[in-house]
């Protein structure tokens, strides 16, 4: 259980993090969305009492983090790639955070191997990919077998492999009942991983919500409808409490509509009990991606001046 | 390089420890966890190389040159002659100790994993102190026996039997080893391997060349100056315008402790 109440961190007149309020409960895996330059780093070190918050507090199993009794047992924190130096090898720099909880020896090779870094063990760091570093960084996270696990962006530089095994993690993880704060600036890794969103803009935050709400709240949804009995169709979907508009974007003689407020069973219905036909039902995903754009299309600091399509 | 699919972190070997199940650490992990960080770099042992080396070395030639008719006081000066050069090392060791962990942002695995930070200060002071009292003693020793060594057959004798002379030796590895300290708590509030360094070696080493060549003027400077203080101890016999050899070395390491503290202070109050 992490929680953060009032949380706010000011650099000079720049409010990196603004008022934030949220807990992060055991048991499932909360993304932690926002654009880069969101907030999402200097929330995450204020958690685990790297930085000082301007004003409110963050507490980790219900004390700050400097009074955890055992923070490596309490809390698994990935903050930045290499945080390690580069002259060190993989093991050492595991063996001495090991030694600062007298964790034995065997958990450092152990937790290498979960990783599959067996192999660069004595290696020193400064030779290591960005992907071995990730690795490493989650190896040093895992040492204490902690109870709450804190990933800033952790499938940087990883390749397809690795993402699989850090999401199978994961959720591993949650369904062992621990908690999990992962952040990211990429929607589509969060889609398939998280249960929870926590999504903030400039520093305040923009959704806490579960992955189907935040889904179900986007203007995006909806299902597409063709029929060449709109004008009758569209009354019967009003009176049950939906909208209907055309597709936009769409050209075709047909006139495509996209109904919300009305699922596609219900619509089904409506069109079989009155004798229409419908040429088309589909039912539309929204990604988390447009719903995430859509939310903090003004929340973005750094805006690209070309407009591209959203993945 | 793959990572393990097939292991699942519920297969892990050890059994799930819950924070309030494990013992909590003390200081001794954290001093433990400090001395791992030291040795398991190289910058340390060859900082540690290179003092040893020049002020030895250096001890060598300055007992080679020492002429009879001077005195042991003057002789011991001579062996000792590579120290103020020998010690930019230790000083070195001291501000990477702290800077490196800065530069690579380990400082930030190393917070999470001691989020007290005075006690990890303390941890780490301490484990700076011992590698560089042990490297100072040792550094002392062979300087003293190589620069004996060097003498010629007509020249004064320092012998250790000699009270004095022994203090001197055993104070120049003391001085080193707090030097070591001093040199931590500018590296802890520079944060900047270069900008710790650069530091050092002005107090150590250029800041008291500065001060000699003002002569006159200068002396009051050379006189309080913590490192040249601390030096004092190196004398056979203390020189009227110093301070004497012991509250010399006292009054260094007191600014030593207060500079530490200072490093802490600001350490704990600042952002990782």
């Amino acid at each position: 259980m992490i929680e953060v109440t009032g949380l706010s961190k000011r650099y000079g007149d720049k409010r990196a993090v603004d008022n934030l309020t949220f807990t992060v409960r055991p048991g499932l895996v909360t993304g932690f969305l926002g654009p880069n330059g969101a907030g999402k780093s200097t929330t995450l070190r204020m958690i685990v009492g790297l930085d000082r918050p301007t004003s409110g507090s963050a507490r980790v199993c219900g004390r700050p983090y400097h009074e955890l009794p055992t923070p490596l047992h309490t809390v698994g924190a990935l903050l930045e790639a290499k945080a390690v130096h580069d002259g060190r090898t993989a093991r050492e720099h595991l063996r001495g955070l090991a030694a600062s909880h007298h964790i034995p020896r065997q958990r450092v090779d152990e937790v290498l191997a979960m990783v599959g870094l067996t192999a660069a063990a004595r290696k020193r760091v400064g030779g290591f990919s960005l992907g071995m570093g990730q690795r490493l960084g989650i190896a040093a996270a895992l040492l204490g077998d902690p109870e709450i696990l804190i990933l800033d962006e952790p499938v940087n530089g990883l390749d397809p492999e690795g993402i699989q095994w850090v999401r199978e993690f994961m959720r591993g993880m949650a369904d062992d009942g621990r908690t999990v704060l992962v952040s990211s600036h990429l929607m589509s890794e969060m889609q398939d991983t998280a249960d929870h969103l926590i999504v903030i803009g400039r520093g305040r935050l923009a959704a806490d919500s579960s992955m189907a709400d935040f889904l179900a709240r986007s203007s995006h949804n909806g299902t597409v409808v063709r029929t060449p009995h709109a004008p009758q169709l569209v009354p019967l979907l009003q009176r049950e409490g939906g909208t209907a508009e055309s597709l936009p974007g769409d050209a075709s003689p047909d006139g495509a509509l996209l109904v919300r407020g009305v699922d596609a069973r219900r619509i089904g219905e409506l069109a079989g009990q009155h004798g229409l036909w419908l040429y088309e039902l589909a039912p539309q995903r929204v990604s988390l991606q447009e719903a995430f754009m859509e939310l903090t299309a003004d929340a973005v600091e750094y805006r690209v001046t070309h407009s591209g399509k959203a993945a | 390089m793959t990572m393990a699919t097939t292991t699942t972190p519920a297969a892990s070997a050890t059994p799930r420890s819950h924070g309030t199940a494990a013992r909590r650490p003390r200081f001794v992990h954290a001093v433990t966890f400090e001395w791992i960080k030291v040795r398991s770099i190289r910058s340390t042992w060859w900082t540690l190389f290179a003092a040893s080396f020049i002020t030895v070395g250096v001890g060598v030639l300055g007992g080679g040159h020492a002429h009879s008719g001077e005195s042991a006081a003057l002789v011991l000066r001579e062996i000792f002659v590579g120290l103020p050069l020998g010690q930019v090392a230790i000083c070195l060791f001291g501000v990477l100790a702290a800077t490196s962990e800065y530069g690579t942002g380990s400082i930030r695995s190393t917070f999470t994993a001691v989020p007290h930070r005075p006690r990890l200060l303390a941890a780490k002071a301490l484990v700076v102190f011992a590698v560089s009292l042990v490297t100072g003693l040792l550094i002392s020793f062979a300087t003293y026996t190589a620069g004996s060594l060097a003498l010629g057959t007509q020249v004064a004798h320092p012998a250790l039997s000699d009270g004095a002379v022994l203090r001197a030796v055993l104070g120049g590895g003391c001085y080193l080893g707090v030097l070591g300290v001093l040199a931590l708590a500018l590296g802890l509030v520079l944060r900047a391997s270069a900008g710790g360094i650069t530091t050092a070696v002005s107090v150590t080493f250029i800041l008291p060349i500065v001060f000699r060549m003002m002569g006159d003027s200068g002396q009051p400077l050379l006189k309080w100056w913590p490192t040249e203080a601390g030096q004092q101890i190196l004398l056979l016999i203390p020189s009227p315008e110093n301070l004497a050899p012991l509250p010399g070395f006292g009054y260094f390491a007191t600014l030593t402790l207060v500079a530490l503290i200072g490093a802490t202070v600001l350490v704990n109050r600042r952002d990782a």
